[in-house]
């Protein structure tokens, strides 16, 4: 059974009523991994440029296929979209991203492949500044911990690297 | 509530290439950008293809408090190599103080400078451009494999017009050139850069003795920036320099004895009336003549410098006053013919004088300068004495 999510008035229960009730412009997004679709208005949906130039080429039909980006990515995503369509106040949405970015690693990918797929510069930019803030101040190390990246440096490559580093001025 | 995390299975190996660098670009500090690097073969990568400048600890272009205190360790051609092979895309390289870096170690500019843009091989005295073989000198290498050049520094460089024509034949775009001290280069060189440069915005030949002005010829209107101090310029030379219309700051303080005072009149000729800056201390030859045509010819002057001038007298002072509007900073240390008049003249003209550098003028008398002082309030007087009044919007990298 296909799955329906209404990213908006939460009294409307059927889509007429969405389509009659206003003259906002609808979209549906559809997730071609998983047949998820999302009905979000045109002005939150164009925060991805990918999207934007899709409405702008005339391309976008009733449903636009998104692929690559799972369900639940885009649920997120449209979260964010709406909330930094509606709220102008910078420390409102400063506070927002906070709490939305309050994620594992894991998930922080899952949204940075996205936000740069969709090419949504304010989320891709919120994402990558949370992870480069994980790994700031921290030993080669630790980041590895952290990031649960595997070491595939040898020491010599380690050491070699750390000795060039020494003949160049810090900048 | 971590509902992404339970169905996911991206991990950081499935991030492209993209979003690395921007998680790197958003590392501010040495430490975390090492760090960074040093994390995995892949991080490596990213580190090193987005380095964009290079500059060695024993360079003196950025002096340091550290670096004074630190031994100048040796840079080789072995570094260098190193270096260049680690970092393909720098597009500026610094390499000011390397001494002992000899034409090899150059060699791989030829296949990772094609995005440089900016070089300094201050005081590399290693560095030639042997007038025998075209092919393995410094100075070819940089010309065949750095052609996005737009800014290269060779000063106190063993470089001749030969190398300097190469440069300019292959390097385009080159818009900053500084070849002080370079006493090999001729007018010949000079040319070359006039006329295949079509950018070239500023040149610095202090103490070329061997430059006379006349490569200047044909210089574009992009050419804004000249200081030629102590150089043994002929009038023919300075009427070349400002052909190109768009000169904005001319220093040809200490101007050989050889050309005439009235040889800078050309300066006042119509060419140089985009003219801000002039420096000519120490043109101790310079006549009245040249002075009320430059301050008729050049509208837009802002600072001269006139300290050492001993033949300006009353008329040109008078001149200056009179049609010098715009003028701003005026040095006049130890000028022999200033007297009180020529004080007067510039106290009741020059409505824009913010600052006048005046000391030792044995003519001028104490009445004069206090009365200058009660009636020109708005005029600060300076006694220390000014050596440069370059401006900062070329060779500031």
């Amino acid at each position: 059974m296909k799955k329906l999510k209404f990213i908006g008035n939460p009294l409307l229960q059927s889509r007429e009523k969405i389509n009659m009730s206003s003259d906002k412009k609808w979209l549906t997004l559809k997730t071609t991994e998983d047949n998820e679709e999302f009905v979000v208005e045109e002005s939150v949906a164009i925060m991805s440029n990918v999207i934007k130039n899709m409405v702008e080429d005339g391309c976008a039909s009733s449903v636009i296929p998104v692929p690559r980006v799972k369900g639940n990515a885009m649920g997120k995503i449209i979260e964010f979209c709406k909330k930094h369509t509606e709220e102008s106040d910078e420390k409102v949405l400063k506070e927002f991203d906070a709490e939305f970015l309050n994620l594992g690693p894991d998930a922080l990918y899952d949204l940075m492949v996205s936000a740069n797929f969709l090419e949504i510069k304010v989320l891709l930019d919120s994402v990558t500044t949370k992870v480069a803030d994980m790994i700031k101040g921290k030993s080669s190390e630790e980041i590895r911990n952290i990031l649960k990246i595997e070491n595939d440096l040898s020491a010599e490559e380690i050491e070699e690297s750390r000795r060039e580093n020494c003949w160049t001025r810090q900048e | 509530m971590d509902t992404i995390a339970r169905d996911t299975t991206t991990s950081i190996l499935h991030l492209p290439d993209d979003c690395l660098y921007f998680i790197f670009q958003r590392l501010e500090s040495v430490f975390d950008r090492k760090s960074f690097g040093l994390t995995c073969h892949r991080w490596l990568f990213i580190e090193n293809t987005s380095r964009r400048s290079l500059q060695f600890p024993c360079s003196f272009r950025h002096l340091h408090r550290t670096s004074l205190s630190r031994t100048s360790s040796t840079v080789g051609s072995f570094q260098l190599y190193t270096m260049l092979d680690r970092f393909q895309h720098l597009e500026l390289l610094c390499l000011s103080g390397c001494v002992h870096l000899p034409d090899s170690g150059l060699s791989q500019l030829q296949y990772y400078g094609s995005k440089l843009q900016t070089l300094y091989l201050d005081c590399c005295f290693g560095i030639t451009d042997d007038l025998g073989s075209m092919t393995d000198d410094g100075l070819s290498v940089v010309a065949s494999g750095c052609r996005s050049l737009k800014c290269i520094s060779l000063y106190r460089c063993n470089v001749s017009s030969i190398g300097i024509e190469a440069l300019a034949k292959s390097c385009r775009a080159l818009e900053e050139v500084n070849l002080s001290y370079c006493p090999l280069i001729t007018d010949t060189g000079i040319r070359a850069l006039s006329q295949n440069c079509h950018q070239l915005r500023a040149v610095r030949i202090s103490s070329c003795r061997n430059i006379t002005g006349v490569g200047f010829h044909g210089c574009p209107r992009t050419f804004v920036y000249l200081e030629a101090d102590s150089c043994k310029l002929e009038t023919e030379g300075i009427t070349e320099i400002v052909s190109g219309g768009g000169l904005e700051y001319l220093n040809i303080s200490n101007l050989n004895w050889a050309v005439p005072g009235n040889g800078l009149t050309i300066v006042g000729a119509g060419f140089a009336k985009r003219l801000k800056l002039l420096d000519f201390r120490l043109c101790r030859t310079v006549t009245d003549e040249s002075i009320i045509a430059i301050s008729r010819g050049c509208p837009l002057l802002q600072e001269w410098n006139l300290a050492l001038c001993h033949e300006v007298k009353r008329p040109g002072w008078e001149s200056i006053g009179l049609s010098c509007h715009k003028l701003e900073r005026l040095h006049v240390k130890r000028c022999r013919c200033l007297c009180d008049r020529g004080l007067q003249a510039l106290r009741e003209g020059c409505r824009n004088l913010l600052i006048l550098y005046v000391t030792r003028c044995r003519q001028l008398s104490d009445p004069a300068i206090m009365i200058f002082k009660c009636l020109r309030g708005d005029v600060k007087i300076i006694e220390e004495e000014v050596m440069c009044i370059a401006p900062e919007w070329a060779f500031s990298g």
